[in-house]
């Protein structure tokens, strides 16, 4: 099994389109970073407009935190296209290449295969994710400086210089979780065509379509959106709240593993039954 | 003109003369406050600032700040802390700027204690301020609470707590702020050349409801502060 | 150990109302070149995705090394060595590293030298660091006769491995599978539309038409069981025309020329008509055959069309 992941991984990381995610979040970072090298004391003069006419203010609130905070609010809504990219294709590739004649004559089992691929691309997920912490946290830290952190969500709340990377490595861990569900939709999708635009399509539109559903204001559809994924992905932002509401981070927690682990059994299943005909 | 007119002018006189008699003067009074403020030429001091807003969620904070007469002011901070702006400067000169109109309003009691409470109303349009009320400790002749209407800021309490009868500078400061009462003045909102991002906020003056407390701790009074040292780089406080 | 390396038994697969492969019993022995025969859409790519687990069947039993290949399928795949059609290979990988992951995945020894040793056999070991996107269809088809020996395979599954070759590379392949056979004692399941390929090289064969095998033996069984065209190359042609129009040979005779004339003949037939011509006077030229397994071929699958 070992192998195999590293075959899969292998072969994800051999194929250039893989680099666009990377790619992709890296110019994206680097530009909010020089946007807000300019203008973020404006921001901060924004949020806290409220304030400077009866207070006084020292210190940096302008610092890495709050620029990894932007990043993460920028880009979070974004970056499933980047994950769809490589898990739509992770099957129908295989499909449109012909390679699945040569991978599964093998004497490996199909639920291997298929659970390889799986696991391969939660790894690519996992790097993904970091890669923008590395970027967006890390590297802002370093370019900005560390302090407390502002932020706005319903209330104005300032966190302690050291109430903070937790709350950073919690979201993260979160975002991690909800980029697998996407990943998981796509690979599902992968699973069931031979070219990989139709799975990259239909994921970007389901994840459309539930985010439109649920933003309109009739009751009946506000009744569906807990069974919507796309409301339970969100709560990465719930640990910037105080206090943190983990019963609502927990039920969503479950919400998408449950996602992912349907979506798995489901794509596991067609991929044994299939005849391979490609 | 007849006996009774003389009376009567003499009744009048006698009643000014009694009421003339219980009228201070504000400025003297306030004057005595500032003449013991001025006895500390300079100090230092560690503040512990707690927030406590319905919209706002900030963490304790901990600065220390450094005063030299008349006004030199510096904070130090070794993270973000923020402070009422009447935290930093307790001589009651400062509601004495400019063009002003005092007047003395009552004596009151409270809590075994009388207070001299004055008012100060600014003549220049163009101050933030529209009044100040002051509450002055008769015998200790310091600043024991004052109120504060702003145009943007509107409606700020200052209740001072002392560490004993001979403190000049406070313990606890509880700053209460209620922005509602002023957040739609007519003079506010005409100020139709400011830009737009400038003018009152509605939503941001929700912000303004609630209190501050700020405790002063180790104060270091009269060490000789140069002014070399207002003048660093570091940690001037931000307009 | 059983000499029955594949044995199948009423083997049908339907895909919705078309019947792909019906009924097919097959019999492959250790050591055969077991031609796979029978024209476009006869299901033979079908069989061998099924031989191969690619595809399952809708009824019937396929045994492997005498063992089912639906409960043993990891077991037997790490026996058998196998090339579907046209090889396809992870493009954006080189040569080396397609056999090295394949290898892997085949439990087979996956050196350096072991690959190079491979794609040294097959041609390719000059162009093993290239990306399998720059090689010819040819040069996949190489590398697909690598992938399927380098593990050891003791059967191995050939679909078409000839296609794309030119005709020296037609010639080693045919080469590579006499010896495969008779050296290492591999077990070879070839299914070709080359039929002069099977002709020359298979020791049995089964010709399948629309799902169904239509004939099953050994080539020179099945070859016997038809008459042969025979061509006559002589001197005084049309001298030889009169002396068989006027004799027993008449009826044997199916076209002439200048040159030739050919005869409808079974095999005792042909030293029979040559040593007429001779005590007749005529120099015999050359004797051909003409009609062979690629007659036969077309004959049953027409025969059967209508």
């Amino acid at each position: 099994m070992i192998l195999l992941i590293k075959i899969e991984l292998l072969k994800i990381f051999r194929k250039w389109r893989t680099y666009i995610g990377f790619f992709a979040i890296g110019v994206l970072v680097i530009i909010i970073q020089t946007a807000l090298y300019f203008t973020g004391e404006g921001y901060i003069k924004s949020l806290t407009r409220g304030f400077q006419e009866s207070f006084i203010m020292v210190g940096n609130l302008f610092n890495g935190y709050l620029v990894a905070n932007l990043v993460l609010n920028g880009l979070v809504i974004h970056i499933p296209f980047l994950i769809v990219l490589v898990g739509g294709d992770l099957l129908a590739s295989e499909a449109t290449a012909g390679t699945y004649r040569m991978l599964l004559t093998r004497p490996v089992s199909r639920l291997k295969v298929v659970s390889a691929k799986f696991i391969a691309g939660i790894i690519y997920v996992f790097l993904l994710i970091v890669w923008l912490a590395i970027l967006s946290l890390g590297v802002s830290c370093l370019l900005f400086g560390t302090g407390e952190l502002i932020s706005f969500s319903g209330k104005l709340i300032i966190f302690s210089r050291d109430d903070v990377l937790w709350r950073f490595a919690g979201a993260y861990g979160f975002s991690i979780l909800s980029m697998t569900t996407v990943f998981a939709l796509s690979y599902f999708f992968s699973s069931l065509v031979e070219n990989a635009i139709g799975p990259i399509v239909a994921t970007m539109a389901v994840i459309i379509i539930f985010l439109i559903l649920s933003a309109i204001p009739i009751d009946f559809l506000k009744d569906l959106s807990p069974y919507f994924f796309t409301t339970h992905m969100v709560h990465w932002a719930s640990f910037f709240n105080d206090p943190v509401d983990y019963k609502e981070i927990i039920e969503s927690a479950i919400v998408l593993f449950g996602h992912i682990l349907a979506l798995y059994c489901i794509t596991a299943y067609l991929f044994i039954k299939k005849d391979i005909l490609s | 003109m007849g006996g009774n007119m003389k009376k009567i002018i003499w009744i009048c006189f006698l009643i000014s003369y009694i009421i003339s008699a219980q009228t201070k003067d504000p400025l003297k009074v306030i004057n005595g406050v500032i003449e013991k403020f001025e006895k500390i030429r300079d100090y230092e001091v560690d503040v512990n600032i707690k927030i406590d807003f319905s919209m706002v969620k900030i963490p304790e904070m901990n600065a220390k700040y450094y005063f030299k007469q008349p006004d030199k002011v510096k904070i130090d901070s070794k993270g973000f802390a923020m402070l009422p702006k009447q935290s930093v400067n307790f001589s009651p000169a400062q509601y004495l700027r400019g063009d002003y109109t005092a007047i003395y309003v009552k004596s009151e009691n409270e809590n075994n204690r009388t207070y001299d409470v004055i008012k100060i109303i600014p003549n220049n349009d163009s101050s933030d301020v529209i009044l100040s009320t002051l509450w002055i400790d008769q015998i200790q002749k310091v600043v024991k609470k004052v109120e504060t209407t702003g145009k943007r800021s509107g409606t700020v309490n200052i209740e001072i707590e002392y560490e004993n009868e001979k403190s000049i500078l406070p313990k606890l400061v509880k700053f209460t702020f209620n922005a509602g009462n002023n957040s739609a003045t007519p003079e506010a909102n005409k100020n139709k050349e400011e830009p737009k991002e400038e003018r009152p906020n509605f939503r941001r003056n929700a912000q303004m409801s609630g209190k501050v407390f700020v405790t002063y701790s180790n104060y270091k009074i009269n060490k000789g502060i140069p002014d070399s040292f207002f003048e660093e780089k570091n940690n001037l406080p931000q307009k | 150990m059983s000499d029955q390396i594949i044995e199948v038994r009423g083997l049908t697969k339907k895909f919705k109302n078309i019947i792909a492969v019906n009924n097919l019993d097959l019999n492959v022995y250790r050591g055969d070149v077991f031609g796979f025969l029978g024209p476009n859409g006869a299901g033979k790519s079908t069989t061998i995705r099924m031989l191969l687990s690619l595809i399952k069947p809708t009824s019937g039993s396929i045994k492997i090394f005498g063992k089912s290949l639906k409960e043993n399928r990891e077991e037997i795949l790490r026996k058998v060595g196998a090339i579907v059609e046209k090889p396809d290979f992870y493009l954006y990988l080189t040569a080396y590293k397609n056999l090295e992951i394949l290898g892997k995945l085949s439990g087979a020894d996956t050196s350096k030298n072991k690959i190079m040793e491979m794609l040294d056999i097959v041609g390719l070991s000059k162009r093993a660091n290239s990306k399998v996107k720059t090689y010819s269809h040819g040069m996949k088809q190489r590398l697909g006769l690598a992938q399927a020996l380098l593990h050891d395979p003791e059967l191995i599954i050939l679909d078409e491995p000839s296609t794309g070759l030119d005709p020296q590379g037609m010639k080693e392949i045919r080469e590579l599978i006499l010896y495969l056979s008779k050296t290492k004692n591999k077990t070879i399941f070839l299914s070709s539309h080359i039929l002069r390929e099977v002709e020359l090289i298979a020791s049995r064969m089964i010709i399948i038409n629309k799902g169904s095998a239509q004939i099953e033996g050994t080539v020179e069984e099945l070859l016997n069981k038809d008459k042969l065209t025979v061509t006559f190359e002589l001197d005084k042609i049309d001298e030889a025309k009169l002396i068989i129009e006027n004799s027993v040979w008449k009826e044997k005779l199916v076209t002439s020329s200048n040159r030739e004339l050919s005869f409808e003949l079974i095999h005792n037939e042909i030293p029979e008509l040559n040593r007429f011509f001779i005590e007749k006077g005529f120099s015999v030229n050359s004797i051909i055959p003409v009609r062979s397994l690629e007659d036969f071929f077309l004959k049953i699958t027409e025969s059967n069309g209508k």
